[in-house]
């Protein structure tokens, strides 16, 4: 974590840097842009470990995460609990642009989930599933590998994986749908673009119930902003869902040292639902429903 | 002039030679790069086996026959047939463990780079990455579903060392099992360009007598369009396994 904040401070530096050499001439600097490592295909090399997006992200891509208790258990102070700057930057409100009757469906989450009583209600995380694109890059750290036809992604958490053709062929039938989508990717200049669609609306963003349909259409952009960092910006459509489309963005750091590996991180293999879904069953046959909240954080 | 003559022959000769070299370089080790799967009634039976209903007919896959089992196994291995339908672990949609992952009838990708090979499986979206850098496996034991895969090429076989596993995962529907002690080792083979020969020898003092080896052909999927798609056992089982699991 402690890193991570270095390197975003690191950034600003850089920033601030560029901002006083923009007042001097061009052509002094124009040299000094700098270059990514390449493949041998000559497109950039995104190739080794990633720590992913910000930590609380997958809890509230809006507000971040989480009770103090969660918060200690993870060695946070009560003022790390939130995003440390907003994960959603269009629209500028760092919000969902929900329709109407999805912000009904959204709010009716926030209680179901503390009483579950379908699956439905239970955060996809806690039941395994595949979390998609954009939900995958802010869930843990993931390894990207590049070959000439094909970008692989894959993710420590419960061995999730992505593969993502390059090679300009279409997108399956539109009558599969999958929990991770299908990926097409192309390079834009030295920009991965990654076009996802055929999803299915099994999935949420996050922990939160920010759910979308199956007719959500993602294009990711991938850009190795230094040897050590990704700039990832994802842009959401969903018709269905939400009023425009919106965009959410962070910058993931490099992880591991030559000789780092991930471990198997088997999911469902040690998974039950049964005793929640019981739990909420009882709950609200007793008339308890409660909203989710983290109004804990305050006391 | 003769000089200059000489010199470019020499260097002509240097190119040559050294093209040699590299591609006789690239030709230690052979592409297995590509969508792959079985066509063999394994994942039900790796034994000879007649049909019954949805289960296909098939010859074993085991050299000599018959798995050499410890008394005591022989009749595990009896028990696990009679329970099978709900005390194989795939019932549950657990990972299916090596080599029963390679004969599920479902694609697997195979992507190469200098330092380690992947194999991605669609079924329930299993990884394995074999380190090819000649690194040991970590220290142990570790309990893995799909252990911890270790390569290298002799000749043009990758071979690949795999231990750390549980002791949860079947070798098939018919409840042929190990041991956490299983040590597998895969031999991967291009026969020609659309053929692997797979052979695999498992060793498990615990379970069995001897090692003893398995070998089927692996097909290249043939379809322009040919991608993993998903096969998400226990999301699609979800409902009944919250039920009683």
């Amino acid at each position: 974590m402690q890193k991570k904040i270095w390197r975003k401070i690191n950034r600003f530096a850089a920033i601030s840097v560029i901002a006083l050499l923009g007042a001097m001439p061009v052509g002094l600097f124009a040299q000094q842009a700098w270059e990514p490592p390449r493949t041998v295909d000559g497109h950039p090399d995104l190739q080794g470990y990633w720590d992913g997006g910000p930590v609380n992200a997958s809890h509230s891509i809006e507000d971040g995460c989480c009770d103090v208790i969660h918060a200690r258990m993870q060695s946070r102070t009560a003022d790390r609990l939130g995003l440390l700057e907003p994960l959603i930057i269009d629209p500028p409100d760092g919000r969902i642009p929900y329709q109407e009757w999805a912000e009904v469906k959204r709010t009716q989450l926030l209680y179901d989930m503390e009483t579950p009583t379908e699956l439905g209600h239970i955060d996809p995380e806690d039941r395994c599933l595949l979390l998609g694109a954009p939900r995958s890059n802010y869930r843990g750290d993931l390894e990207i590998r590049q070959t000439k036809d094909y970008i692989v992604i894959l993710y420590e958490w419960a061995h999730a994986y992505r593969v993502i053709p390059m090679d300009g062929r279409s997108h399956v039938a539109e009558t599969i749908s999958m929990y991770n989508g299908d990926s097409r990717g192309r390079w834009e200049g030295d920009t991965l673009v990654v076009e996802a669609k055929n999803f299915n609306d099994q999935v949420w963003l996050d922990s939160h119930g920010s759910f979308y349909s199956d007719k959500l259409r993602v294009v990711e952009r991938w850009e190795l902003i230094d040897s050590d960092a990704i700039r990832y910006e994802a842009t959401i459509e969903d018709p269905n869902v939400f009023t425009r489309p919106w965009t959410l963005a962070f910058t993931m750091g490099r992880i591991g040292g030559d000789d780092y590996e991930f471990f198997e991180e088997a999911c469902w293999e040690g998974v039950t639902n049964k005793h929640r879904l019981a739990a909420g069953r009882l709950a609200v046959a007793a008339g308890e429903r409660q909203l989710h909240t983290h109004e804990e954080e305050s006391q | 002039m003769r000089i200059a003559v000489t010199l470019v022959s020499v260097s002509m000769a240097t190119s040559f030679l050294l093209a040699l070299a590299v591609s006789g370089a690239e030709a230690q080790a052979p592409n297995l790069e590509g969508i792959w799967q079985t066509v063999n009634t394994a994942a039900w039976d790796i034994e000879d086996h007649s049909g019954s209903l949805g289960i296909p007919a098939g010859q074993g896959v085991v050299d000599g026959g018959a798995i050499p089992y410890q008394p005591w196994a022989l009749l595990q291995e009896q028990e696990n047939f009679a329970n099978r339908a709900t005390a194989d672990p795939l019932a549950s949609c657990a990972m299916p463990g090596v080599p029963r992952i390679t004969y599920m009838p479902y694609p697997f990708q195979i992507l190469q780079f200098d330092d380690r090979i992947l194999i991605l499986y669609e079924y329930v979206h299993v990884t394995r990455t074999i380190y090819m850098d000649g690194s040991d496996h970590p220290d142990g034991h570790i309990d893995f579903w799909m252990g911890d895969s270790r390569g290298r090429w002799e000749g043009d076989t990758l071979v690949v060392d795999v231990i750390h596993f549980n002791d949860q995962t079947w070798f098939d529907r018919a409840g042929n099992f190990h041991s956490e002690a299983l040590h597998v080792v895969e031999r991967y083979t291009l026969r020609g360009p659309n053929h692997i020969d797979y052979e695999v020898t498992i060793e498990d003092p615990n379970v069995f007598t001897r090692p003893w080896t398995m070998r089927m052909p692996l097909y290249r999927r043939q379809e322009p369009n040919v991608q993993l798609l998903e096969y998400e056992c226990y999301a699609y089982a979800e409902e009944d396994l919250a039920k009683d699991k």
